[in-house]
């Protein structure tokens, strides 16, 4: 696999990637318990008998001792499904975001299917580009990976008017990890996502940033070609460091304010820092 | 305004190089990719207007920058007023005078301002263009250089050479005359256009160059003149004269002083006569400007003919010219009185004979203002009447015809005659002299009140000026009414004879009367005890003085003053009759000898351009010799204060190019040029300042602008000094604080430095002993530096003789002592003769000639003027005592042969290096203390011996 080498995978043994239950959940058995009875080996109550309950569920031993039919009640369990919706937009192309954005899609669909779950992958850039449907089972993230070998950065993107399009795409409630710049307009970014939420799914958003973006560590007079449009601007980096750093700063906190009221997992990650650090960093984060 | 340097102007369009580099810095931009430019068109569009008029205010102000540097280099002049008449047609012309007057060898920091005066001139004279012209004059009060009349010079070359022959003179100044010279060779001829004409005067402005006046300058011409930025103070000798209380038996002289300035309060006034000092007094400045002194002259050499010559000095100040007063004064010889009596009994106790010859010839000498000498009437043949001033004819019998003609010629020619007639002398002896005699004698009479001697109002001979009732208030002393007039003559005053004294009852006893050019006297009684008590009364020496006066003429014996001023002929005559000598011949102070050739009885000098003494030598039978004192006019040119308005347009004496070219072309603007730059380049930095601090993570920021701004830092720091430079020019160099003592070691000679750790050890242990602030570090001098003026006490070690002092050091060295310093010379040979010593002997001679190196006695100051000693110390004891100069009333040289250093000096260990002989360890503690107190001497003077200090030492205690 291109993004998930053996060497990866050797980092991501120790990885845990946990959700919460009110993640929406596929019908077949899995390993997370469902809010829903079910079948399962786990006792979950006794009810009185009603009519119409299946027989065989009656407890006969309680029946013996109370005189009344009491029925017996399991939890259900259930498997998770995970979206992994990757931005490839000509943005992601920058540096080498594109690669740290795959290899940290793949380290997610990894940890999601190690543990029994369903994991798919979307990319889009104006709209959905390239979709694997979730599935669960090691087998299928060479399918994932292919997928984002495929794909390529390229074009532009309006980042909330593709995420609104891919919140009809998934059905059911499942987790949702959406890697990208997040360049855009912020508030209709977090407010797309806020609907995410509010559709009962789980929602985590890793940031994929080179680092001169943040500084803008360029010299002088700077002509700056757009890698999504293809348009230019003339300026003086030393002129427009300080405001254009001001400025960024301030959309960095404003996504971060943002998830932190919808309750979303955020980080950045940065292409000249360790994948696998920030990305530990960030799931320890989460499990607290 | 106009350029030095135009050729600078050529790096003006250096200044469009920012504009053209903002230009092409547009144009000049890097392509790079970026991620998505939505953020960055947002922050570009907010700020890019600010940053666009930013970026052109940097570029513009970068430019001017560029402008004005080009332009500071360029030497910008600025013109002040109009052009002048012909600017730029035909050069300058130029007339350059320089003051030789004495007053211009008012000397600071060892330098005259006449060789600063000249030096500068010169440096004018170099500077000059080839289509320019000067002319050069050296005035005073008249027109030194060149001879004749003022005239252009043929070149630089020939205005150098009148300029290097010029000398100080000893003359006045008269800055009108030489005004006049120039603005006459000035003057246009035709038409009013021709070359640029200034007049540049180098004196020293002072009041008394302006007493005559200073002409109006054409139109056209520019005057410009010196000012001296300091103020000088001078004390100066007005006049040297005999006092008026002088006499061949007490001379004196009245030496009168001026001050003028910050003068000291007090100097001192030495008296020099015939080659040895004679005498000395101090005058007081404070509150006054002017003070005098009498100063009492020794015997003269030979009492025959009483003259002194020699000079009175006061304490060398900056104007070293007018503070030596030369003098040369004849009093009249001795008057002597021939006594002529008649008889052998005349000289009997009791007699007139026996009190007179009491009077003249006692063994004291005589009691009055005469020599008497007697003889008998019959041996007058053998007596030179004309030697004798009076002659007194007693107790005689008869007259020989040959002597009363004698008599007779010698009284008319101007001596006196005393007829005092004795009991014996017959009438007729009385009637030969009638024609003589100022009365007629008449039969003797024995009046019952015989006591009370009443003079006359005028019976005194009183000095020349005294007032009248001075003559009476003399014989008020004298109790008159005592004396007893028992028997006397009567006489009767001949017409035009004055009665001087009457008896009680009012009879004539002593008449005056006069024959040709001199007098006759009578007494109309003998003195002798029979007739007159007189003799006996303490009157009576005052009274045998005053009729001798009165008959001498007394007052009419002048004092003759020989005496002239600089540049006035010295005139030697002779009367008729008096023999001429075989030749004459005039020895000028400086040695050289003139014979000269009386013309009708008189021979002129004229060569008297430098004061001093003259003395004029009569050869053959008459072999006299007359000193003539010849001396500066002083009565203005010591007043050294600044004329408050004077004709010309001032520049400062230390920078004499600096303001002659500006007022001639305008002032220099480089330096507000460079200001402007330094202003600019402020502003520039101000711009480019990041002000606002990079926001970004910690490690991102990296400090482009260092670089830069160290550049900016640097250029900023040459900028200043640029700006500053024409003021620094101006400050003096500061040689270190002021409130320090400096040890100043004088580096002359092979063995100059003989104990390098002296200096330090002593420093330490007199900055920690007394309250002296010391500077830790020695100061090494040769003398033709001027920081040898900066200290009190040079200090000169050796122990091998040095080259001998050129005349400039030793001008240098007497400055440096007549300025106050202390000259502390140690020998520190350790030996009785060391070629070192004959060194400072011989040196010293030449350096102080008029004072002597003598020891200083044990009970001098500097024994005791910090630590109390008995006696002086050092490594090796050759001599008991401490040599000296004693100069101006105090040691100006301090000579000590007993290796004073040598008791400092450790090795490395901090051992004393050198063993003290005799004494040991005690000596060396001597030897320290006696540095120390030397050391402090140069501080304080004689302060421990004036104990000026002591009431207020005292008055604290008592509280």
């Amino acid at each position: 696999m291109k993004y998930l080498d053996p060497i990866a995978l050797a980092k991501l043994r120790n990885l845990d990637l946990r959700v919460r239950k009110s993640v929406s959940w596929a019908p077949s058995s899995g390993r997370h318990r469902s809010a829903t009875r079910g079948l399962s080996n786990d006792f979950a109550q006794h009810r009185a008998y009603a009519p119409g309950d299946e027989l065989r569920r009656l407890d006969w031993k309680v029946y013996a001792r109370k005189d009344r039919f009491y029925v017996k009640e399991f939890d259900e369990e259930r498997m998770a499904t995970a979206t992994i919706m990757v931005d490839a937009s000509g943005s992601m192309g920058f540096g080498g975001k594109w690669d740290l954005a795959c290899r940290l899609a793949m380290a997610m669909a990894y940890l999601v299917v190690a543990k029994g779950d369903a994991a798919g992958i979307l990319t889009f850039d104006v709209g959905p580009r390239e979709a694997v449907p979730p599935r669960a089972g090691l087998g299928h993230l060479e399918a994932l990976d292919a997928a984002l070998g495929r794909s390529a950065p390229g074009g532009e993107t309006d980042l909330g008017r593709v995420l609104e399009k891919a919140a009809g795409q998934i059905k059911r409630r499942s987790l949702i990890v959406l890697v990208s710049d997040l360049m855009g307009d912020p508030s209709a970014v977090v407010a797309v996502l806020k609907s995410f939420k509010a559709r009962r799914h789980e929602v985590m958003v890793l940031r994929v940033l080179d680092p001169r973006e943040r500084s803008l560590d360029f010299e002088g007079p700077v002509v700056f070609e757009s890698l999504e449009d293809g348009g230019t601007l003339a300026s003086d980096a030393d002129a427009i460091r300080e405001p254009y750093v001001r400025e960024f700063e301030r959309i960095m906190r404003l996504y971060e304010s943002g998830f932190h009221g919808a309750e979303m997992a955020y980080a950045s990650f940065f292409t000249d820092v360790r994948w696998e650090l920030s990305l530990a960093n960030f799931l320890s984060r989460g499990s607290k | 305004m106009s350029f030095t340097h135009p050729a600078a102007l050529w790096a003006l369009p250096l200044a469009l190089a920012p504009l053209i580099l903002h230009l092409l810095n547009l144009r000049r931009s890097r392509r790079v990719e970026f991620s998505d430019l939505t953020l960055l068109r947002a922050v570009e569009a907010r700020s890019l207007p600010r940053r666009r008029l930013r970026s052109w205010l940097l570029a513009a102000v970068r430019s001017l920058l560029l402008a004005l540097l080009a332009l500071a280099w360029a030497g910008p002049v600025v013109s002040r007023g109009g052009p002048g008449a012909g600017e730029g047609e035909a050069g300058l012309g130029m007339v350059v005078l320089l003051d030789s007057s004495y007053s211009m060898g008012y000397r600071v920091h060892g330098k005259t301002r006449f060789e600063a005066a000249r030096a500068a001139a010169e440096r004018v004279v170099r500077g000059l263009g080839s289509a320019d012209r000067v002319a050069v004059g050296v005035f005073s009060d008249r027109l030194e250089l060149p001879a004749g009349p003022l005239r252009w010079a043929e070149g630089k070359a020939e205005a150098l050479e009148v300029l290097s022959k010029a000398t100080l003179s000893h003359r006045g100044t008269d800055v009108g005359a030489a005004l006049t010279a120039a603005h006459g060779l000035l003057r246009p001829q035709g038409s009013s256009r021709g070359p640029r004409r200034v007049v540049l005067v180098l004196s020293d402005g002072a009041r008394h160059g302006f007493r005559r006046g200073a002409p109006e300058p054409d139109p056209g011409t520019k005057v410009l003149g010196l000012v001296w930025d300091d103020e000088p103070a001078n004390a100066r000798l007005a006049s040297v004269l005999p006092s008026p209380e002088s006499s061949p038996v007490q001379p004196a002289v009245l030496a009168r002083a001026a001050a003028s300035g910050p003068a000291p309060r007090q100097t001192s006034a030495q008296l020099t006569s015939s080659g040895v000092r004679a005498g000395s007094a101090v005058l007081s400045f404070a509150g006054r400007a002017e003070d005098h002194a009498v100063l009492r002259l020794g015997p003269a050499a030979d009492p025959r003919r009483p003259a002194w010559q020699g000079w009175v000095e006061l304490t060398p100040d900056a104007l070293s010219a007018d503070d030596r007063y030369y003098f040369s004064l004849r009093h009249a010889p001795r008057p002597r009185v021939l006594c002529l009596s008649g008889s052998p009994d005349f000289f009997r106790v009791s007699r007139a004979g026996y009190f007179l010859k009491e009077l003249f010839g006692s063994e004291k000498g005589s009691l009055l203002a005469y020599d008497g000498d007697f003889l008998d009437i019959g041996r007058a043949e053998e007596a030179a009447l004309a030697d004798y001033r009076a002659v007194i004819l007693a107790d005689f019998k008869d007259i020989p015809p040959k002597l009363r003609k004698a008599l007779e010629e010698r009284v008319r020619s101007g001596a006196g005659l005393w007829v005092l007639p004795g009991a014996a002398t017959p009438d007729d002896a009385l009637r030969e002299l009638g024609g003589l005699m100022p009365a007629a004698v008449g039969s003797s009479v024995s009046p019952a009140g015989a006591f009370g001697l009443v003079p006359a109002a005028d019976a005194v001979r009183s000095p020349e000026g005294a007032r009248p009732a001075d003559a009476g208030a003399v014989w008020k002393e004298f109790e008159l009414q005592k004396v007893a007039v028992r028997r006397y003559r009567r006489l009767e005053p001949a017409a035009g004879a004055r009665v001087l004294f009457r008896t009680s009852s009012g009879d004539p006893v002593l008449v005056t009367g006069s024959l040709g050019a001199g007098a006759v006297a009578l007494w109309a009684s003998p003195l002798d005890l029979e007739w007159t008590n007189l003799a006996l009364k303490p009157v009576f020496a005052a009274w045998v003085e005053q009729v001798l006066d009165i008959v001498s003429r007394k007052a009419e014996l002048k004092t003759s003053v020989l005496q002239v001023l600089v540049d006035e002929p010295i005139r030697l005559a002779w009367k008729e009759g008096e023999p001429l000598p075989d030749g004459v011949k005039v020895r000028s102070p400086l040695g050289k000898l003139t014979p000269l050739r009386p013309k009708n009885r008189a021979v002129a000098y004229g060569d008297t351009a430098v004061p001093g003494l003259y003395a004029v030598v009569e050869e053959g039978a008459t072999a006299r010799e007359s000193v003539f004192a010849v001396n500066t006019d002083r009565a203005f040119e010591g007043d050294l204060s600044r004329q408050p308005d004077p004709p010309w347009e001032s520049i400062r004496a230390g920078a004499v190019e600096e303001d002659l070219r500006g007022a001639l072309f305008g002032r220099d603007a480089r330096g507000q040029a460079f200001g402007g730059a330094l202003a600019l380049l402020i502003a520039e930095m101000l711009l480019a300042f990041p002000w606002r601090k990079n926001q970004g993570p910690p490690g991102l920021g990296r400090p482009r602008r260092s670089a830069s701004s160290v550049a900016r830092a640097l250029v900023l720091l040459a900028l200043a000094l640029l700006a500053a430079a024409p003021c620094s020019a101006q400050s003096p160099a500061g040689p270190g604080p002021s409130d320090r003592f400096v040890w100043t070691q004088l580096k002359l000679g092979p063995d100059w430095d003989p104990y390098a750790d002296a200096a330090k050890e002593a420093l330490e242990l007199f900055g920690k002993v007394t309250s002296v602030l010391v500077l830790p570090e020695r100061r090494v001098l040769a003398l033709d530096d001027e920081a040898v003026f900066e200290s009190p006490l040079l200090i000169l070690a050796g122990r091998s003789a040095p080259e001998p002092l050129s005349d400039d050091r030793l001008r240098t060295l007497r400055s440096f002592v007549a300025g106050g310093g202390m000259l502390w010379i140690e020998d520190v040979a350790g030996a009785s003769s060391s070629s070192f010593d004959r060194w400072v002997r011989k040196t010293l001679a030449a350096l102080l000639p008029e004072a002597e190196l003598s020891a200083l006695p044990p009970d001098h100051v500097v024994y005791k003027t910090f630590f109390f000693l008995r006696g002086p110390a050092g490594r090796a004891m050759v001599r008991p005592n401490i040599e000296g100069v004693v100069w101006g009333g105090r040691v100006a040289v301090l000579y000590s042969r007993n290796d004073l250093l040598g008791a400092w000096a450790k090795d490395a260990l901090g051992r004393p290096l050198l063993n003290c002989t005799p004494g040991g360890e005690a000596q060396r503690h001597n030897a320290r203390k006696l540095t120390l107190n030397i050391m402090m001497y140069s501080l304080t003077g004689s302060y421990k011996s004036d104990a000026v200090h002591q009431p207020y030492l005292l008055e604290k205690m008592r509280q």
